[in-house]
């Protein structure tokens, strides 16, 4: 069975904004079996804003945004433009109540200005707090109806609301579990007994950053698409990963060459991390992986090129 | 094929002897056909058994061992997907000189090669072979060089040249090292195969398409020799996926020999992510050995890392040490954590820990490998277990605070802990460590 295809973005003519929409999923083989099967929708890369820069996020990341870290629409623009991000997500940590507690009025505005800069389709991504995080992104939902957004995400003890506001409004929403096939499973059979469509799901099996768990990520992302293909529907959905968020966590972007020589330069290190996690990633079956370093996005979106086109 | 059982009880004399240490023929049959026991170990076995077992055991991808003691295994492999159950012998990684760079530049390589150690999670992680390659004229030179590489290292090596005689004659300079030679061409391979099989070396073959590659690898078997190595013919990172990925395929469902051999990839993009790249695909699709063009510590610490990570044995939880770990910079008043020793509950909840930006000691009983729930349901993880550890490892002595933080799924142990460490207060977290920030937000500042 292929792999479902889920649309992403909505054009002005489809009732949104946007100046392209993306398909992902539709493979009915391994990702890049190309000679065995079809792969029709390539993986696509997408990079991060932020309504509140976490105090925790790495100095060496830092660096590299300046300024443009506190101007969320002004760095969407640079992410596409100049970094080539192909989507790009809007993260609305700030809204938590212990982070920020900023409104869902404010949620909107962000996201409104986040569409007005960029004609990319937008992924929105909430926090753990479920009541405010529901709260939010209903807002979102109702606000930019018809736009096609990615709503990331839902969960086993959160999914109601927010899977309803997708249906209402128009949108998509990341199914998201804790790197375990069944639940992941079960999770899209709840959406579904919602009157979700197939077609408005996409798989977070939950990342770890290479070197904390990922080969428990790399091997539940590709029994679920190994299941996916074999037929099962509710696991036969695209699958998203946040190769970015997971590394900027570590102490791998943090440790200086003096502190740890074996571990090299600090800035080679933070882009050759969350590349090799990519990588993994990618192999394992991810159609969309939101990333944070530029020089790790540029290559893997060579990487993405080389496998799909099948030349250097 | 692997045999079952019953087929493997009518090889054996039926004589149940016990000498083999089971009780009957059949049970050790059965052991046989799980691999829970060797042929070896029965004495009587026959010419027939030892020849149809032998060849039943033989791995789709052959096992070619390296190095002085047949140390460093590449291939052996048997599944196609590491869940299905493991990947055996993870790829080799090394670095390449040239017999053409600056004497200053070759040493430091060679220094890198013999003494690269990177720690991580109690795992020793090195590089495993030196590659030398030929691109100036001098064969007596490019010999020299080998000798000096496996001198210096105790590495296998891995000779590259266009020129055959040159090769002979670093095949016969590093004699003991159990080295591969890579053969240029199919008639390269031809004439090296009695220098390989003569001084005890591998031999990597290529040819100009895989058909081919796959013809010169039957002749070459034919004629007795198998420690084989092969290089596809690929120009680019999809051909060498799908090269590998096809190669591996065919070894196992259809057991397919000639294409059943470890592989060698040299990687030189000329760009650091680029080559990253590579041999990441080396790392995830099957990859033997693999020759990076230069070393660049932040890069090899990656590729090491994800090397573990993908050979990780799936079968077995990883663990990591019981003990008290310091999360920052912790003083004994500092707030104390409780979880378990599986390696991704740990990874997690430290992971949480440190992003909450506190300096905190997380105390990490034996619970087998087990998440949280598993190893209470085991009765792994209890009140007595817990106060135990904390007792007997010292810890107790080691801190003033007395108040401990359990996982919210085993709330119900801590009557029992508080019962079992006098003078403790039990305190109960959240269920996921996703909550651990907020939890220590709210509960504990």
């Amino acid at each position: 069975m292929p792999i479902c295809t889920v649309k992403l973005g909505a054009l002005r003519s489809e009732g949104g904004t946007r100046g392209r929409t993306y398909r992902i999923g539709g493979a009915t083989a391994m990702p890049f079996h190309l000679w065995e099967g079809e792969m029709p929708n390539r993986p696509l890369v997408a990079m991060e804003v932020f309504d509140l820069v976490s105090e925790k996020y790495p100095r060496v990341l830092r660096d590299v945004y300046g300024d443009l870290l506190q101007h969320p629409a002004e760095m969407a623009k640079v992410c596409v433009k100049k970094h080539g991000a192909d989507l790009i997500s809007v993260r609305l940590e700030g809204t938590h109540p212990e982070k920020g507690n900023r409104t869902p009025e404010q949620a909107v505005e962000l996201v409104k200005s986040v569409l007005a800069a960029v004609d990319v389709p937008l992924i929105v991504t909430g926090h753990n707090h479920f009541d405010r995080n529901n709260e939010v992104l209903k807002a979102v939902a109702a606000a930019c109806a018809g736009e096609n957004l990615l709503l990331n995400w839902v969960e086993q003890n959160n999914y109601r609301t927010i899977a309803g506001a997708a249906m209402g409004y128009g949108h998509c929403v990341v199914s998201q579990s804790p790197i375990d096939v069944n639940i992941g499973k079960q999770m899209n059979i709840l959406l579904t007994n919602m009157d979700l469509k197939r077609e408005q799901i996409v798989i977070d099996s939950l990342t770890g950053a290479l070197g904390y768990g990922i080969e428990y990520t790399y091997s539940v992302m590709e029994r679920i698409r190994l299941t996916g293909l074999g037929g099962d529907a509710m696991l036969a959905m695209p699958m998203i990963v946040s190769p970015g968020q997971e590394c900027a966590k570590i102490k791998e972007l943090r440790a200086s060459e003096q502190d740890m020589p074996v571990w090299g330069d600090l800035r080679k290190r933070a882009a050759l991390w969350e590349l090799t996690t990519a990588m993994s990633m990618l192999y394992a079956g991810a159609d969309i992986l939101i990333m944070y370093n530029p020089e790790a996005v540029a290559a893997l979106k060579r990487a993405i090129t080389r496998l799909m086109d099948r030349k250097d | 094929m692997a045999l079952t059982g019953l087929q493997i009880q009518k090889l054996l004399p039926a004589t149940n002897c016990k000498e083999c240490g089971s009780n009957t023929c059949l049970a050790f049959a059965m052991k046989l056909a799980g691999k829970k026991a060797e042929l070896s170990q029965c004495p009587y076995a026959s010419e027939e058994a030892k020849r149809v077992l032998g060849a039943a055991s033989e791995p789709p991808v052959r096992c070619v061992e390296l190095g002085p003691e047949r140390r460093l295994k590449l291939g052996g492999e048997v599944v196609l997907y590491r869940h299905e159950k493991t990947f055996v012998h993870q790829t080799a990684l090394g670095l390449n000189i040239n017999d053409t760079d600056a004497a200053e530049s070759i040493d430091a390589t060679l220094k890198i090669a013999a003494e690269y150690l990177l720690e991580r999670v109690g795992e020793k992680l090195r590089l495993d072979v030196v590659a030398v390659t030929q691109r100036g004229t001098d064969a007596k030179a490019f010999a020299e060089l080998a000798a000096k590489a496996w001198d210096r290292t105790k590495r296998p090596v891995v000779l590259r040249s266009a020129d055959t005689a040159a090769l002979a004659a670093a095949a016969v300079a590093v004699k003991g090292s159990r080295s591969v030679l890579c053969a240029p061409s199919p008639a390269a391979a031809r004439e090296l195969c009695g220098v390989a099989r003569e001084n005890d070396h591998a031999l990597a073959l290529s040819a100009p398409d895989l058909d081919q590659l796959v013809a010169l690898a039957t002749e070459i078997k034919a004629q007795g020799f198998n420690d084989l190595f092969l290089q596809f013919p690929t120009r680019s990172l999809a051909e060498q996926f799908q090269a590998s990925s096809i190669a591996r395929r065919a070894a196992l469902k259809d057991n397919f020999k000639p294409l059943g051999y470890p592989t060698l990839r040299f990687v030189e993009t000329g760009n650091l992510l680029d080559d990253t790249i590579e041999v990441t695909n080396e790392i995830i699709k099957y990859g033997g050995i693999c020759v990076l063009p230069a070393f660049d510590a932040a890069q090899m610490a990656s590729l090491m890392t994800l090397r573990l990570n993908i050979y990780t044995d799936p079968q077995k939880p990883i663990q990591v040490e019981p003990k008290a770990y310091a999360i920052g910079e912790p003083k004994p008043d500092s707030p104390i954590f409780v979880t378990t020793n599986f390696s991704l509950t740990y990874f997690i909840v430290s992971g949480e820990l440190e992003n909450c930006g506190i300096s905190a000691w997380l105390v990490v009983p034996e619970c087998e490998g087990m998440s949280v729930l598993t190893a209470w349901a085991a009765g792994k993880l209890s009140g007595a277990s817990i106060a135990k550890f904390i007792k007997e490892s010292g810890f107790e002595k080691q801190v003033t605070r007395r108040e401990l933080v359990i996982p919210g799924y085993v709330a119900q142990i801590s009557g029992e802990l508080e019962e079992n460490l006098p003078g403790w207060k039990v305190m109960v977290g959240p269920q996921e460590a996703g909550d651990l920030e907020s939890f220590v937000k709210s509960r504990l500042q």
